[in-house]
């Protein structure tokens, strides 16, 4: 089903919606939670929620590109999942978003720019590389992928994913650099 | 800072995040003789390795400019980072069909090409019917176009069909998959693709763990002509097996082959339940081919394995050129005493130190996981290096090379410097919490720039090398004296692998080998190690006959490409830089000759037109 009869439905207030956006994006929203979560009940339960927080944002909105707008839902209750749990327990975990984090890690633009200052100007530099490097940067740090998942995703070697990465990331260190953030 | 880049990356665009969410690989171009002048004046040749191998789909045609690709794809060499380019999303205008209409209906049925993939015309069956076709651009704008459905020759049309798109100038054929196609069976799915014609099988992994003395390391196995054979008689003997729709999200496979139906990258993953999860495009299918069938081909390829032991290459102590080119092995040990746990444990951060070696500062250590963080029933499988390729001591960064995986025996180990535990439910023993985790010095090696790091309780191949060092291909090539020298030099990043693609080119005509295969990877690897005393010289190539080979990096900025020159040289090149090693003509000819009879892999439409 197309995402626009599916947004159609939700305004009819059809709840065979949300059973379409089980269907269509499901497995890509669990992946997306249990990426970031590394538990599968939790995961779920964050695939649910979103459901629910689609169910009550449309209407009135209505997200044009649909995908993205239920990804940003399960990403963002993920991590605030994560962040609950982590404030019970003194747990980090190995999160392909450390790995920027490393490169990053001996800046200190944390003072100087908001983190929703910093993500606009990580999306500019975004569109400065080429589509693949982007969609592999994308999948690791939006998506929190596995490198094998997304080797297989843009047919390319493990290998050829980290080396794609660490560019990428070197790259947005030299942008980070030329804006005067770092 | 974890939390704030969280936030940080919550800003990116909608538009990035379907991109990324939706994409599809696309074919990539390489123009060799575009490459070597880039080569030669920007500093780019960019290529990736790592296609299946051993032999080829028959019958794809016209790969002149647009390389037909499984596995995975190649890097134009137009698109490197070293160039400041303009932002690369493909236009409408200049997509391929195929990658415009990436989804077709046809009958109710839906249709996709996962990889565009083009069939020739002599393949082509029965017309089956014309449909029209939806795509969305850039700007979301949705774009028709009428396409005709025809069938290919000796393939079911409910596996995969041909589209021909009538706007299409160049009238390309190509090849499209049924996206929810459930056959009853392996035999119905292997009789509808025509596997007997169509199927290719490519490279087989497993990972494999060690005894813990320290002399074992382990690599990706690479398939060869016996486990090829139990593979396809496993095939051939599972005809029965039963068909059901399978859910990717849940299995762990122990093994995995790679392989290509009508030149699509096809996977299988065999699970320890014994069933085989066959992945054509983007529709998997298991199939219930029963755990008997999966234990004696397990057992086959151990033992296989268990042939080819070759001992641990000690850096340390060996400093042999051949490092960076041969494969090593391994044995298996698997402890009896662990049991598979749950993945709700989340794998635990920052290490932290027994109280007997707290010191006033504490150390941040951190190690790095790139493994899927499920639950394993085979972790004892993987070596350590395999799990944890960077470990972060006080924000200096050490990393494994995991291409050649170099294991550190206990005579070279030094001082402890560090000791301490480490929660990784992935890894664990039974009724384990945590693994002790040592970070020894490397006798006679700065401490700064190479450590030994394992498990102290021996499991997971002991300890291996993890080094500070940064790769530097250009200056490497530049201060090398002798081809042997730069192989040593270059032991980080350099290696000929099965899987290297390679390119031919004669009279100014090219032509591609989709990977080269063990067999034509030896000889290669024997080349180099019998002419490493040959001196490295500043020469450019001839024009006559040539004979391309990428070679495995990782963590290298500059790829590099060899080659073979009829002039008698053999070429090395790295960014600007080329190196020129004298053979002599006759070990050319001598060794094309033996490269020609090798199993390297060639397309039908492009017989193997130096032999």
């Amino acid at each position: 089903m197309e995402d626009n009869q599916i947004i159609s439905m939700l305004f009819q207030r059809n709840d065979y919606a949300l059973k379409e956006i089980a269907l269509k994006y499901g497995k890509l929203l669990f992946r997306i939670s249990e990426n970031i979560l590394r538990c599968k009940e939790d995961s779920r339960e964050c695939v649910n929620d979103t459901y629910l927080v689609v169910w009550n944002k449309i209407p009135p909105e209505n997200p044009d590109p649909f995908i993205a707008f239920v990804c940003k839902i399960t990403r963002n209750l993920s991590i605030k999942k994560l962040r609950d749990r982590n404030a019970q327990k003194r747990s980090g975990q190995t999160l392909p978003i450390q790995e920027l984090e490393n490169s990053l890690c001996d800046c200190s633009f944390q003072d100087k720019i908001n983190a929703r200052e910093l993500g606009r100007v990580i999306d500019r530099f975004l569109d400065t590389v080429d589509e693949e490097s982007r969609v592999i940067f994308i999948k690791r740090y939006w998506f929190s992928d596995e490198i094998y998942e997304i080797a297989q995703a843009v047919g390319l070697s493990e290998s050829n994913v980290y080396q794609k990465l660490s560019r990428t990331r070197k790259k947005l260190r030299n942008y980070l650099e030329k804006e005067g953030i770092i | 800072m974890k939390d704030y880049l969280f936030d940080a990356l919550g800003e990116i665009s909608d538009s990035h995040i379907t991109e990324a969410a939706e994409y599809k690989p696309k074919i990539k171009v390489l123009n060799l003789k575009r490459v070597i002048s880039l080569a030669a004046c920007l500093a780019v040749v960019a290529v990736s390795v790592f296609a299946v191998s051993n032999y080829v789909f028959p019958d794809f045609t016209e790969p002149s400019t647009e390389l037909i690709t499984w596995g995975t794809t190649t890097v134009a060499g137009t698109q490197d980072s070293n160039v400041q380019c303009v932002p690369t999303v493909k236009k409408w205008e200049q997509r391929d069909y195929c990658s415009r209409f990436s989804e077709i209906e046809i009958s109710g049925k839906k249709y996709d090409a996962y990889q565009p993939v083009q069939i020739g015309e002599n393949r082509i069956g029965a017309f089956i019917g014309e449909v029209e076709c939806k795509g969305t651009d850039e700007n979301s704008a949705v774009h028709t176009a009428n396409a005709e459905i025809f069938e290919i020759k000796g393939v079911s049309a409910d596996g995969a069909v041909a589209v021909r798109f009538k706007d299409d100038t160049e009238k390309l054929y190509y090849v499209y998959f049924q996206k929810n196609f459930l056959p009853e069976n392996l035999g119905e799915m292997m009789d509808k693709f025509n596997f007997s014609e169509n199927f290719a099988v490519g490279e087989a992994h497993r990972k494999v763990s060690y005894n813990a003395d320290g002399e074992n390391l382990g690599s990706e196995y690479v398939m060869d002509d016996e486990v090829y054979e139990a593979f396809t008689a496993l095939l051939k003997n599972g005809r029965e097996a039963k068909a059901e729709r399978a859910d990717t999200e849940y299995f762990s496979e122990n093994l995995r082959i790679w392989g290509s139906v009508l030149g699509h990258t096809c996977v299988f993953n065999f699970t320890k339940e014994g069933y085989l999860f066959l992945s054509i495009g983007s529709n998997t299918v298991r199939y219930n081919t029963g755990v008997q069938a999966y234990r004696s081909f397990l057992s086959l390829v151990k033992t296989k394995e268990a042939a080819e032991i070759t001992k641990g290459i000690d850096v340390l102590t060996t400093t042999s050129h051949t490092t960076a080119m041969t494969s090593q092995g391994y044995t298996v040990e698997i402890p009896s005493d662990y049991e598979e746990r749950s993945s709700d444990i989340p794998v635990t951060s920052p290490a932290y130190i027994p109280e007997g070696m707290k010191t006033e500062i504490q150390p941040e250590i951190h190690l790095f996981s790139t493994a899927p963080a499920k639950s394993y029933d085979g972790w004892e499988t993987w070596d350590f290096s395999s799990c944890y390729h960077q470990i972060s001591v006080n924000g200096v960064t050490y990393t494994a090379d995991t291409i050649n995986r170099i294991p550190v025996s206990s005579e070279k180990l030094g001082s402890v410097l560090y000791e301490f535990e480490w929660e990784d439910y992935r890894y664990l023993k039974k009724n384990d919490k945590s693994f002790t985790v040592v970070i020894y010095e490397v006798k006679g090696t700065d401490k700064e720039k190479a450590v030994a790091v394992g498990r102290k309780d021996g499991l997971q191949g002991g300890y291996f090398l993890y080094s500070a060092y940064i790769p530097d291909p250009v200056g490497d090539l530049k201060s090398c004296k002798t081809l042997g020298d730069y192989c040593e030099k270059s032991v980080y990043y350099f290696s000929v692998q099965s899987s290297s693609w390679v390119t031919y080119e004669q009279d100014g005509k090219e032509d591609t080998i989709y990977s080269l295969g063990y067999e034509a990877r030896n000889l290669i690897i024997e080349l180099i190690e019998s002419n490493a005393d040959k001196k490295a010289e500043i020469r450019t190539s001839s024009t006559g006959e040539r004979l391309q080979f990428d070679t495995a990096f990782y963590n290298v900025e500059d790829v590099i490409s060899a080659y073979l020159c009829s002039d008698g040289y053999f070429y090395i090149s790295c960014g600007t830089e080329v190196r020129a090693f004298n053979i002599g003509t006759y070990k050319y000819n001598k060794f094309m000759k033996k490269f020609k009879g090798s199993t390297c892999v060639w397309t039908p439409e492009h017989p193997c037109t130096i032999g």
